[in-house]
């Protein structure tokens, strides 16, 4: 019975610990969403319905004097997955979502003869003073030689 | 000691209520899971009568986590193995969380997975324990409450109904805020459309709508601060409730704000965890009927 009671004291104190560090951690949240632009909505922040946050748009372009659209969503699967979850990682994490390397990697295996490629992210941004949206675009540009 | 005084702040049952009041939330919170997510299995098949779906939905790739959650829920019908029960059930929701839904995952699934392992590990069965993992899950609770209300006021977008305005013209979903605007608001949101570049400005001129707008975060900050004074907990646990009630006729996620109003009644006296439990699953089940389109269809997630 002993033995019970002080676990049960070391579990309070567990729990104690693990109750100030589940409210501390919305306001670490809340940095990264002002510093970094991580969605609100995610990551135990308890912002839903804070800030609209729309997913962001992707597009591709080949690099060079004749640049043309490559339209990801008809291409192959796995093609359209590698964008798809850069495009979830990019709607949840922001600036920390990293960069859609493994897309280009994709793009040009599949593509020899392109010098390189642009990957766009276009997102719209709420401003809650003029409450008007904006576009925000991010742009990443892998040349082969580099990529390679 | 001040991991005892932390834990104070959400009050503390007598041993009777205690004891009335862990085994039914946490064979509650079984049952509600098990439920919400087959109807998540049911939202991912084709529509049909109510044979087809809930064949199709048997056999839905993804229903290998209901089917976990169900064995949850039989064993959670068990005093022995109750908290077991809750462990798989926890295990089931991280494995949703790792497997599925991340980094994407809805912040209640992580509310979801906190409180069964808050339950896990207290037993529900033992006299102190589960005195302590109710303070647990109240207090879970109220810092969710309180960061809902406060990152409202941070990202200044209720002080002129701005969420409200956004919400109301992008989706039909949100077509009853209609109630609290004036015609003018209606038809200039109606007009404006959901997000585009430069669309706005999606603000209220409503006095009833701006008047809730700036009321939701300040019910939210001033309930959850309510919850742990003991004067006014009971009062605040109340107030919360019907906050809830209001805030789900307009957003419609029944299934989560029946699990948050479960947690808030765990400041109220077991009597009223009881009858609540009851109406809940009487809930639960007319979403399933309705799922499987017996009942006439309408959204509430």
């Amino acid at each position: 019975m002993r033995g019970r009671g002080r676990f049960l004291q070391q579990k309070k104190r567990l729990l104690a610990v693990g109750l100030v560090l589940f409210a501390i951690w919305p306001l670490v949240q809340h940095v990264l969403v002002m510093r970094y632009d991580v969605n609100p909505w995610k990551l135990a922040g308890w912002a839903m319905y804070c800030l609209p946050t729309p997913k962001p748009r992707l597009w591709i372009h080949t690099l060079g004097p004749q640049a043309t659209e490559i339209s990801w969503e008809t291409e192959s699967p796995e093609l359209r997955d590698a964008v798809g979850r850069f495009g979830q990682r990019l709607w949840v994490f922001g600036g920390l979502a990293g960069t859609p390397a493994r897309v280009a990697e994709m793009v040009l295996a599949d593509r020899p003869e392109v010098a390189g490629i642009e990957v766009t992210a276009t997102r719209l941004v709420f401003e809650p003073t003029t409450a008007v949206f904006r576009t925000q675009t991010r742009t990443w540009t892998f040349a082969r030689d580099a990529a390679d | 000691m001040w991991a005892e005084q932390l834990l104070s702040l959400a009050g503390r049952d007598s041993e009777r209520e205690a004891s009335d009041k862990a085994w039914l939330f946490c064979w509650f919170v079984v049952f509600h899971f098990m439920v919400e997510e087959w109807i998540l299995v049911t939202n991912r098949v084709p529509g049909g009568d109510a044979m087809t779906i809930a064949g199709n939905a048997l056999t839905h790739p993804r229903s290998l986590f209901a089917y976990t959650l169900t064995i949850a829920f039989i064993l959670a019908c068990f005093r022995r193995t109750r908290r077991l029960a809750v462990a798989l059930a926890a295990a089931v929701i991280f494995g949703v969380i790792a497997f599925e839904t991340f980094p994407g995952t809805a912040n209640h699934s992580y509310l979801q997975l906190v409180i069964l392992i808050l339950a896990a590990c207290f037993d529900p069965e033992h006299g102190e324990e589960r005195i302590v993992l109710l303070q647990g899950c109240r207090l879970v609770m109220v810092v969710v409450l309180f960061y809902a209300g406060l990152k409202k006021a941070l990202f200044g977008t209720y002080f002129e109904g701005q969420m409200f305005a956004v919400l109301f013209a992008e989706s039909g979903r949100y077509g009853a805020l209609r109630w609290i605007l004036d015609a003018v608001d209606v038809t200039r949101l109606g007009q404006l459309g959901g997000p585009a570049a430069g669309a706005g400005p999606y603000r209220l001129t409503s006095p009833l709508g701006l008047l809730l707008s700036n009321a939701a975060y300040l019910a939210e900050i001033g309930c959850a601060a309510g919850m742990v004074v003991a004067r006014t907990r009971k009062l605040a646990a109340i107030a919360a409730i019907g906050m809830i009630a209001l805030i789900e006729i307009f957003a419609r996620e029944v299934p989560f704000g029946i699990f948050f109003t479960t947690l808030v009644l765990l400041f109220l006296p077991a009597r009223i965890l009881r009858g609540a439990v009851v109406a809940f699953v009487l809930a639960d089940v007319v979403m399933v009927l309705t799922r499987l389109e017996i009942f006439p269809w309408w959204e509430f997630v």
